[in-house]
């Protein structure tokens, strides 16, 4: 508890401290909010432009900014959008729950069955299964997600017909669970294919690295049964490294995937994202920022937890 | 807790986290007077027989999720529920202004007040009659002080009496616009312009009756999204945000009930996304690129819809930097760089060069000079110019751009092989708009050449880019001679006139290098009947007679 409680407390100034590198690197970054009120085939005066920027506060110095958005913060509020006055908690609230079903749903299966051809090429090396999915994998985890999302829309909704081309409902009928899942199906999908190889790698490589020690050896001397040496001694050790990966892979719960987003037309954090620093949206980035970089730490923390649990040897004194 | 427990419980959390996150968004509390229901659309289904879902605001005219008022664009979209004064005849090519709110304009002898006739028997979508005086609350609702809003519907609404005053919060109300009657409204101006019509394409009608925000609330409100009201042809029906928004026939229109028994735009990031929806069936119409449109050329399941953009793609020089004083070197870049074949070979034919800044062929000189490819004649006045001390030796030439699609990209790298052999190195780069406009905008004399998009009314032109105080420092004032004509024209000839006189002006001088106006493309399934669309800028608005669109 007193090491949980630590670590709680030692995340807070490293918050404070993302907060502010972020909210400078996007202040300093060329152009400002207001450009998104220009339309550059119709045009805009000067004084116009002013007159919005004084309306929204960026007359202000960067630090007077910096410290009014924190104060709002500390007071629970994220401000507002400059694209179009949307409350940023709100959209951040829609958009986080979408983006955690379209890449949990992708993390659970990339976990659920990565881990498990992991495991079984692990028990099989060199063989043909071995050699296989080995080879799928390496495809898996060098396609690029807009190459496999759009070869995924092509083929099965434009060529087979059996999914939608995107959206996360079906425009005109009821919003049920079966339906968004028929529309999650291709973007999750396409997602998991890079979650499914990768985990699988790193469990056949951590299943290999532990089926050569000596204890597993001493394990089968003593006459265990393999299903006992498998999932007692060598799967039971060769969880840690595992249980680091999924740990990293946690942050992009709430990340989002750009390209998949975008291709599947699926309103996540992602395209949010691009979108916000494409408008120069402050307040928006920032909320989107400050979400992540929680997430971040937080799953650090969890990852450090579970090795605990993983690993009964390790104890946080 | 054991350990294994803990595990497990985690486990037991993120799937509940997971369904609950699958599960459908709660519906609004009742007493909300939000957006129709999924379960009512759902129950309303058996009935609704022609549906056309389109990607209404994909492309460079779009404006997805976007309100009235804000940045000048997706008018294809706003135009179905809201009316403006007057619109577009429906191709923009006839210059011709037609009838929408008003049936009619005239100006008194000086053209200095302007009274529009307004339509009878126009109702709003709650039943309501429209009336002149909702026309005046537009403007002063819009030109509220602090309503930040940059796009006021009028052209230069400063040309108003009173406009500015109210602008400044100065006035209670802004006396140069008045509703004579229900019927008339009236706007004078404080200096004559016999073109005025031409700057109200944009200014549509809110009902002061039915909107509950104050001004400052206008891009923020959820009026936009929840209740809208508006005189079109449709009306709302129902939003779900960042999906779709669905629309149904107003009974009220008074051009008769849209045959369609719901309209609806799909909201998408990418255009890539709203072609292969419209590949798959999911979607009947989207905006297309030109690469994309020449896809789908003999097509029988689909119908092109194209038309000029209207839009002169162009190279801003910066004045500031004296070279650009020099013709010599601005008639360089015109021979030195191939336009007829990057117009037949990269856009595949579909642009059309154009010799000024001026987009519409109306006002094009029938002897401009379109400046052949001729690599030797930009050598030899390179050369002359260096003879007299002007040079652009040993200079790296950036071209900033805000235009990043993949035929922005091939333009450009074949303008920069063209004036690499006429010994001139120039460097596209390729920016968001907000780099760009920081770039090209605020960095005075760091700039030289930029590569970009004017747009214009047919009847409006505005000399902020060549008099006054233009951010570039041109100072010739034969541009002063050449606005002021036009503004001076009393009828169309005159007008067209001096129009092409200036046009003929900038081709001489090659004041900025004037390439091409585009063809952009829009493309729809057959099944889509008396459809119309028109690639824009803004996206109109235009006559697209959407009532009498229906479904095969």
């Amino acid at each position: 508890m007193q090491y949980f409680l630590r670590r709680v407390l030692v995340n807070i100034p490293v918050l404070l401290l993302v907060t502010i590198v972020i909210y400078l690197l996007i202040n300093l970054a060329p152009g400002d909010p207001v450009d998104f009120f220009v339309n550059e085939e119709i045009g805009i005066t000067k004084e116009d432009l002013d007159f919005v920027r004084e309306r929204y506060g960026l007359d202000d110095p960067i630090p007077v900014r910096y410290v009014k958005w924190l104060g709002q913060v500390m007071q629970g509020d994220l401000g507002f959008r400059f694209k179009n006055g949307d409350d940023v908690a709100e959209v951040l609230a829609v958009r986080l729950r979408r983006t955690f079903l379209l890449m949990g749903t992708a993390l659970a299966i990339g976990i659920a069955v990565g881990v498990t051809l992991g495991i079984f090429i692990g028990l099989r090396q060199y063989s043909l299964w071995d050699f296989t999915f080995t080879g799928l994998s390496f495809v898996g985890i060098s396609m690029p997600a807009f190459i496999a999302g759009i070869f995924g829309l092509y083929i099965f909704s434009v060529k087979l017909g059996w999914f939608p081309s995107g959206g996360m409902r079906t425009i005109g009928k009821p919003e049920s669970v079966f339906d968004l899942m028929y529309h999650l199906v291709l973007p999750a999908g396409t997602l998991a294919i890079f979650n499914l190889a990768t985990f699988m790698r790193y469990t056949r490589f951590s299943m290999l690295e532990v089926r050569g020690e000596d204890y597993v050896r001493t394990a089968k001397a003593k006459g265990l049964k393999p299903p006992a040496v498998t999932w007692r001694h060598v799967f039971r050790n060769a969880l840690l490294p595992i249980v680091t990966v999924v740990g990293l892979s946690l942050p992009t719960l709430v990340a989002g995937a750009l390209f998949t987003e975008t291709i599947y037309s699926w309103p996540g954090m992602g395209a949010l994202l691009v979108d916000a620093v494409a408008a120069r949206d402050y307040p928006m980035v920032m909320g989107i920022m400050l979400v992540t970089a929680l997430v971040v730490l937080t799953a650090n923390l969890i990852t450090d937890l579970a090795y605990a649990v993983a690993d009964p040897r390790i104890r946080y004194e | 807790m054991s350990k294994s427990k803990f595990l497990s419980l985690i486990i037991v959390l993120s799937l509940a986290l997971l369904a609950a996150c699958a599960a459908p968004a709660a519906a609004p509390a009742a007493e909300e007077p939000m957006a129709e229901s999924s379960d009512q659309m759902a129950s309303e289904e058996m009935e609704v027989e022609q549906v056309l879902i389109g990607g209404f605001d994909v492309g460079p005219g779009g404006d997805p999720q976007g309100v009235l008022y804000n940045n000048g664009a997706g008018n294809v979209w706003f135009v179905k529920m809201f009316t403006p004064l007057i619109i577009m005849d429906s191709t923009f090519s006839n210059h011709t202004s037609e009838a929408a709110l008003a049936v009619s304009w005239e100006p008194n002898d000086d053209a200095t007040v302007w009274t529009f006739n307004l339509r009878e028997g126009v109702k709003w979508h709650d039943g309501e009659d429209f009336t002149a005086s909702d026309l005046k609350w537009t403007a002063e609702f819009v030109a509220a002080p602090m309503a930040a809003v940059t796009h006021f519907g009028i052209g230069q609404p400063q040309q108003i009496v009173g406009w500015t005053e109210y602008n400044d919060g100065e006035a209670d109300e802004i006396v140069g616009i008045r509703a004579v009657d229900d019927l008339t409204l009236e706007i004078e101006l404080s200096s004559p312009n016999p073109r005025f019509y031409d700057s109200v394409r944009g200014f549509y009608a809110l009902p002061e009756h039915a909107i509950d925000f104050e001004p400052t609330e206008i891009f923020s409100s959820d009026w936009w999204f929840a209740s809208p009201i508006g005189t079109g042809p449709f009306k709302f029906h129902s939003y779900e945000k960042d999906q779709f928004m669905a629309i149904q026939p107003n009974e009220y229109y008074w051009d008769g009930v849209p045959e369609l028994d719901q309209l609806i735009n799909r909201y998408f990031v990418d255009e890539t996304a709203a072609v292969l929806a419209l590949e798959s069936g999911d979607i009947d119409f989207t905006y297309v690129s030109a690469d994309v449109a020449s896809r789908f050329e003999g097509n029988a399941d689909y119908q092109i819809f194209s038309g000029p953009s209207f839009v002169t793609n162009m190279f801003n020089y910066n004045f500031l930097n004296d070279v650009w004083n020099d013709k010599r070197i601005r008639q360089a870049f015109m021979y030195g760089i191939d336009r007829a074949s990057i117009i037949s070979d990269v856009f595949n034919g579909t642009a059309q060069a154009t010799p000024c800044q001026d987009p519409y062929p109306t006002f094009w000189p029938a002897d401009a000079n379109y400046y052949e490819y001729n690599p030797d004649k930009a050598r030899e006045l390179l050369a002359e110019a260096a003879a007299d001390g002007v040079t652009l030796d040993d200079v790296n030439l950036d071209i900033p751009t805000y235009y990043t699609s993949q035929l922005a990209k091939d333009i450009l790298t074949v303008m920069q092989a063209n004036m690499a052999e006429v010994g001139v190195n120039v460097n596209p780069t390729f920016l968001d708009v907000p780099t760009w406009r920081t770039v090209v905008d605020d960095n005075a004399t760091e700039w030289n050449i930029a590569y970009r998009g004017a747009g214009g009314g047919p009847a409006s032109y505005s000399s902020i880019w060549y008099v006054e105080d233009n951010q570039w420092g041109i100072d010739d004032p034969a541009y002063v001679d050449l606005f002021a004509a036009m503004d001076a024209a009393q009828n169309a000839d005159d007008y067209r006139a001096a129009r092409t006189a200036l046009c003929k002006y900038q081709n001489e001088e090659a004041t900025f290098a004037y390439w091409w106006v585009s063809t952009r493309y829009g493309i729809a399934t057959v099944d889509i009947e008396d459809f119309h669309y028109f690639p824009a800028p803004g996206g109109g608005p235009y006559v697209d007679r959407s009532q009498d669109w229906n479904m095969k």
